[in-house]
């Protein structure tokens, strides 16, 4: 890379320390920004505390968890989606169009009312996440002549078959206890977020990103027609079975912690895009840092402007919808002219 | 580098496409494909290219069969340069030109300094330099064509195979696709393309084949052609093919009658 290209990569890292900070100072117990460097370093230097105990117990309990969670999350979300449109060649897709989170829903919901240890609430997620991602892939594959169409109705089809098993197991869901847990649980919220979530997501966000990280250059290949990546002797299926699976194991973990977060893996992808242009190697660390200062952000706003929370998932709707249809719109006036 | 196919046949389900068809591409060669639709031209690159086993025959270079070599090693020797068309995702030139390198690089390498010399030498070489900055997208159907081409070369292979590299072109990029082309045998290169322009084949061409109802019905200097039998025959149509001096060099015509 040249340095001038470094630039806007730069820009999106301080972007995301920026937000990161800020979001410690605002909530409904507000710290400034001076009280809390002093309460963060006094974790790594002997600092002489003035604050009160009060605000160290924001700062670490409550907001450093919710943080870092929405961080990942973001961060998981949005390279899922990156991931995801270059592997079936199709900006319009994400983690919600191809019926991976649905499927993920439903695979937390049934472990949910089968009471079974958390633990099986990702492992039933990813599962159930990964089949609805075949499901997709092998209905588009009946449809050559179009693709696009084919997994975006695959999608809306396999999603919806999901949706239904999932209201299926509300209905026999105890309403008393499994009901509301399950109900709550898909409302996409990072409300009661704590360090055990954060564990919990860390490491499957890990194990995808770095392979990610280093197949970087071999993604933008995936760009050119099986044939023409054969002839340059790219194995496309494992670079694609190696993409699929991170993807959405990071779709799969995040709703596991947090339910179904829509539309965060089609905008900030494309956003991404345009900041950076469409080279893999540098798409793949910018959609991580911008995904992350995202979902953070939208997070303080759902968690500080009204007394009652508002579930992130809600927010993120707000935004995304209007944003696809703008891209529609785009993606129609270009074909036109 | 030698190219080489043995009687090869292969068929999609029960309709035979090639019949014993063989021939073979010296280095310095290039070897035009004629045939009417669906005669098997692009069923012999795929064949060649990997893509698809032979039924039969054996297809080999420098005497090595293709089917024991990965995909890795046959990219090494024999690149395919596609109709042009767009990409879904807006890459510059010089990205297109360095996934040439692929071949080269095991799966979790990225391309290095090296590597980004040797693509930006093809483009040199075939005189887009100037346009390595731009989307892949955004130039003219014939530079696209050209940034295949270079992107074939940054690959190191020796035999270039060009799947109707003229058929969407305007008539200055079909000449500039096809010179450059020649510049290439000159080099050492061999090369195969498929055409629908017999001109073009007899023209731009040390060989012609002729594919017709599955098999090889000619495969010779395009000189022999110019009794113009071979030619209305496989077109149905009479034609009028001769060589005319231009006042700078001898140029072969074929029109319809």
């Amino acid at each position: 890379m040249k340095k001038s290209d470094k630039a806007p990569f730069a820009i999106l890292i301080i972007l995301y320390l920026a937000v990161f900070v800020l979001s410690f100072s605002i909530g409904r117990f507000p710290v400034g920004p001076a009280e809390l460097l002093k309460i963060l370093l006094s974790r790594i230097l002997p600092i002489a505390q003035d604050w009160t105990t009060q605000a160290e117990s924001v700062v670490f309990n409550i907001r450093l968890p919710r943080i870092l969670a929405s961080s990942l999350i973001g961060a998981g979300l949005s390279l899922s989606g990156l991931i995801f449109q270059t592997i079936f060649r199709n900006p319009m897709v994400s983690p919600d169009v191809l019926g991976t989170s649905t499927g993920a829903g439903f695979g937390a919901s049934i472990a949910l009312l089968l009471a079974l240890p958390a633990v099986y609430v990702p492992a039933f997620a990813f599962i159930f996440g990964i089949l609805a991602v075949l499901l997709v892939w092998k209905v588009a594959a009946k449809v050559p002549s179009n693709q696009v169409l084919g997994l975006i109705l695959g999608g809306i089809m396999i999603s919806s078959l999901f949706q239904s098993g999932t209201s299926f197991i509300k209905l026999v869901a105890d309403p008393e206890d499994e009901l509301p847990a399950i109900t709550y649980f898909l409302m996409g919220s990072l409300a009661g977020t704590g360090m055990d979530e954060v564990k919990l997501i860390a490491p499957p966000m890990l194990i995808s990103i770095i392979p990610m990280l280093l197949l970087s250059w071999r993604m933008n290949l995936l760009s050119l027609s099986e044939e023409e990546a054969k002839s340059l002797g790219v194995n496309t299926k494992a670079i694609r079975a190696i993409a699929i699976a991170a993807a959405t194991l990071m779709t799969a973990s995040t709703v596991a912690v947090a339910g179904v977060i829509g539309w965060v893996g089609l905008v900030i992808p494309h956003i991404t895009r345009m900041t950076v242009g469409p080279d893999s190697r540098k798409t793949i660390p910018s959609s991580i840092f911008l995904g992350a200062a995202f979902l953070t952000v939208v997070d303080t706003i759902s968690r500080s402007v009204t007394y009652s929370e508002i579930p992130i998932g809600i927010l993120t709707s707000f935004i995304g919808a209007p944003f696809f249809l703008y891209l529609i719109i785009k993606e129609g006036r270009k074909n036109e002219a | 580098m030698k190219l080489k196919a043995d009687s090869i046949s292969f068929s999609y389900g029960k309709r035979k496409v090639l019949s014993n068809v063989s021939f073979e591409l010296e280095e310095s060669t290039t070897l035009s494909l004629l045939g009417r639709n669906g005669s098997g031209k692009t069923t012999l690159l795929r064949l060649l290219l990997g893509f698809l086993t032979p039924e039969e025959g054996v297809i080999t270079i420098d005497g090595k069969d293709i089917r024991t070599m990965s995909d890795r090693e046959r990219a090494s020797h024999i690149a395919y340069i596609p109709q042009s068309s767009s990409m879904v995702y807006p890459y510059s030139v010089l990205n297109t030109v360095l996934m040439g390198r692929a071949p080269l690089l095991s799966i979790f390498e990225h391309p290095g300094q090296e590597d980004k010399e040797r693509a930006e030498e093809s483009l040199r070489m075939l005189g887009i330099w100037n346009l390595k900055d731009r989307s892949i997208n955004a130039i003219s159907g014939g530079e696209r064509q050209l940034a295949l081409i270079a992107r074939a070369l940054t690959q190191d292979a020796r035999i270039l195979l060009l799947d109707e590299p003229t058929s969407s072109l305007d008539y200055s990029n079909q000449l500039l696709v096809l010179e450059t082309a020649e510049k290439l045998r000159e080099k050492g290169y061999s090369i195969i393309f498929s055409t629908h322009n017999p001109e073009q084949a007899m023209m731009n061409a040390t060989d012609v084949m002729i594919l017709s109802s599955s098999t090889v019905t000619f495969n010779g200097k395009p000189e022999e052609l110019l009794d113009g039998k071979l030619l209305e025959e496989l077109y149905s149509r009479k034609l009028f093919i001769d060589r005319i001096d231009t006042g700078e060099n001898m140029r072969i015509v074929c029109i319809p009658r």
